[in-house]
């Protein structure tokens, strides 16, 4: 049994790691290899901050707040460990901030000590009225993904540089199951109009005494598309540009102003803050996350591709039950070709 | 009387704040700090930083109160302009857990620090060993980043800073007419003060950059203070130990006692031990006292002893002490415009 995962941002890798834990003593001859053109530091989801936080709302996608949800709990098991450190995981508390009450969004019983802003903590924030404090999870993708690339190494999985073209080019070459983990770039494999870039841009820079995050919501401009700032264990990310449909991954000099300025004013502090580096990334935005089977013609016989992409800006919030669902899937797939069942006795 | 001259003897968190409050309040007078050690070789150096008050039990409540709310409004303001990382002065949110469930409901300070709640259910999962804990945000000041900022402020004001060891107050008579006493633990030997006495501190500071919330047990034993470059791990309240060398077997203890309260310490790098002698006192002695020879009178505003809360108390304690230095002034310039009739 040959799975062939593109892909190896934290979406890609996360489900490979998922797989091959829950089936490998399942289907001793599972044989994955992940084939991608961009490795980390590369991938979008190295350019993000790393915070876990849904959207304020989950536009009735309760299957994601669900996912959201198994993968906090998942993650806070794992800070008490070892390993914590060596996955870029550690505990941070921080600020929504809103000009107006909101109603309390979907995680808030997921985070940790989710309460309402004192009028004396609003004080910090002149220009906003209304807010929460909450303790979340911080997973640094150019940590994680290296993490996740050696507990994969470790159990004989391939890697490959490479951009895979087509489906039928991976099939070709004999995988029977294709996890298609493309992010933004999912489109180049099987056309998917509903999948856009949001673009983003994110100013990073030392400033050691930020020890929260903040995050400002603009009702009228949408989401991200106001300042944030989110201190990471290196530098700390500016942030607050959500472009949708532009694919541009060129630093623009208007973003870099508008973030500079308008995260100075959120934290006059910043001013003084030494700048480090500009990067550009096309969130892979969808209405909906697309993660289900589908059965593809492969000459004459059937092969199966399992797609999981379209996590738009909340790609690390929701990976690990993205993968487990993913799994899911892939073991209904074995159910089907009556490969999980145990090995027949020798006569 | 023209310019009046005070001497501010100490240059740590105590004598910098006071000399900085002295000069705000009185800008006829000048100032001299006059001081044997400085950044980076003081106790303040050492300390954390952390505003959580320490309980003197010699002063009445709503004194120790007002000098916390006075230095935290002071430092909030501080942390939320362009001067905070120079100053380095900034937020950080944690939680103080207890083993055993603490006496009184709230501590008094729990109305000054930011968003003051009990922990919930989820938030003590992540303590096994305790039953019960508070969440709150408040201020941590980088000490030896704090008081170059100090240093800065007064020689901007024209305040003169000069290194010189002062071994009896009285020295001091001719070249001033008022001497403020902020030595802290130097204190015992300078004006012979039987109550005070040292309160050992052994901390490790380490590189740990992805710590972010402080942990403090309630016990005030073991604490993980993370600050702009590095975290403070402690601690020790040893009475009456003057040892200033680090001892390796304190040490261990120390990583130990932290570890099991935020495992991922396990990975801190870099680590750096450092001693301090907590100036300590039944109450901070903030007082007035007048210093006579041969019909020579010498001012003396003492502001010392302020054990493990010097950071959480001292704008505070040095308003209050610039206040008395300006009777003392007004008492003099009244003596010397009687001298003349």
């Amino acid at each position: 049994m040959r799975v062939a995962i593109i892909g190896a941002g934290v979406i890609g890798l996360s489900t490979a790691l998922c797989i091959h834990e829950q089936y490998h003593g399942l289907v001793p001859s599972l044989e994955m290899e992940v084939y991608a053109d961009r490795y980390s530091p590369h991938t979008t989801s190295d350019g993000a901050a790393g915070l876990w936080q849904p959207y304020l709302s989950d536009h009735g996608n309760l299957q994601e707040t669900v996912w959201n949800k198994e993968t906090f709990d998942y993650l806070l098991g794992h800070l008490g460990s070892a390993a914590a450190k060596e996955m870029g995981l550690f505990l941070i508390s921080g600020y929504n901030l809103f000009t107006q009450p909101v109603p309390d969004p979907s995680w808030k019983n997921i985070v940790l000590g989710f309460r309402n802003l004192t009028p004396k903590e609003l004080e910090l924030f002149p220009g906003y009225s209304y807010g929460w404090f909450n303790t979340a999870l911080m997973l640094e993708c150019r940590t994680y993904l290296p993490w996740l690339t050696n507990r994969l190494t470790q159990r004989g999985v391939k890697f490959f540089h490479k951009k895979v073209e087509s489906f039928q080019e991976v099939f070709a070459q004999g995988a029977d199951v294709v996890i298609n983990c493309t992010g933004i770039r999912a489109g180049e494999l099987q056309p998917d109009p509903e999948l856009q870039p949001g673009r983003g841009q994110i100013i990073k820079v030392l400033a050691p005494w930020v020890k929260h995050f903040i995050i400002t919501h603009d009702i009228k401009s949408g989401i991200y598309n106001s300042p944030y700032v989110i201190p990471g264990s290196e530098f700390t990310v500016l942030g607050g540009i959500y472009q949708h449909g532009n694919w541009s991954e060129e630093n623009s000099a208007q973003d870099h102003k508008t973030i500079w300025e308008n995260c100075c004013r959120l934290l006059p502090a910043l001013q003084r803050a030494k700048i480090l580096q500009e990067w550009s990334g096309l969130r892979p935005a969808r209405p909906c996350v697309r993660l289900e089977r589908q059965t593809l013609r492969h000459g004459n016989s059937q092969a199966e591709v399992i797609h999981n992409y379209g996590h738009g800006g909340f790609g690390i919030t929701i990976h690990w039950g993205c993968a487990m669902a993913a799994a899911r899937l892939f073991g209904s797939i074995l159910q089907e070709k009556k490969l999980s069942s145990p090995p027949q006795p020798r006569l | 009387m023209a310019a009046p001259k005070v001497a501010v003897v100490g240059a740590g968190v105590i004598g910098l704040s006071t000399a900085l409050c002295i000069a705000e309040t009185c800008p006829s007078c000048s100032v001299t700090v006059l001081s044997d050690q400085f950044s980076p070789n003081t106790t303040s150096d050492v300390a954390a930083g952390m505003l959580i008050p320490h309980i003197y039990p010699g002063t009445p409540i709503h004194v120790q109160k007002q000098w916390f709310k006075e230095t935290f409004t002071y430092l909030f303001a501080i942390s939320n302009s362009a001067e905070a990382s120079e100053a380095g002065i900034h937020l950080v949110s944690g939680w103080q857990v207890f083993k055993n469930s603490p006496k009184e409901e709230l501590p008094f300070w729990s109305d000054i620090v930011l968003g003051f709640r009990v922990m919930s259910k989820a938030e003590l999962q992540k303590f096994p060993q305790h039953q019960f804990g508070h969440a709150f945000t408040t201020l941590k000041c980088n000490c030896p980043s704090y008081l170059l900022w100090l240093a800065k402020r007064l020689k901007a004001t024209g305040v003169q800073i000069y290194t010189r060891k002062v071994t009896d107050l009285w020295e001091l008579h001719s070249e001033y007419n008022v001497v403020v006493n902020c030595t802290g633990i130097g204190a015992c030997q300078l004006v012979g003060d039987e109550k005070i006495f040292p309160v050992r501190g052994q901390v490790l500071k380490v590189h740990a950059p992805w710590v972010t919330n402080f942990i403090r047990d309630g016990d005030g034993l073991t604490y993980i203070y993370p600050g702009m470059h590095n975290v403070t791990l402690g601690g020790t309240r040893e009475k009456g130990n003057w040892s200033l060398a680090p001892d390796p077997g304190t040490t261990e203890d120390i990583f130990d006692r932290c570890c099991s309260l935020e495992p991922s310490l396990r990975g801190a790098q870099d680590i750096k031990v450092k001693v301090g002698l907590r100036p300590s006192r039944q109450h901070v002695r903030l007082q007035k006292e007048v210093l006579s020879r041969g019909g020579i009178k010498l001012p003396v505003v003492h502001n010392y002893g302020h054990g493990a809360g010097g950071f959480s108390v001292h704008r505070g304690t040095a308003k209050e002490a610039a206040r008395l230095v300006g009777e003392c002034i007004a008492a003099l310039q009244g003596s010397s415009s009687r001298a003349k009739l």
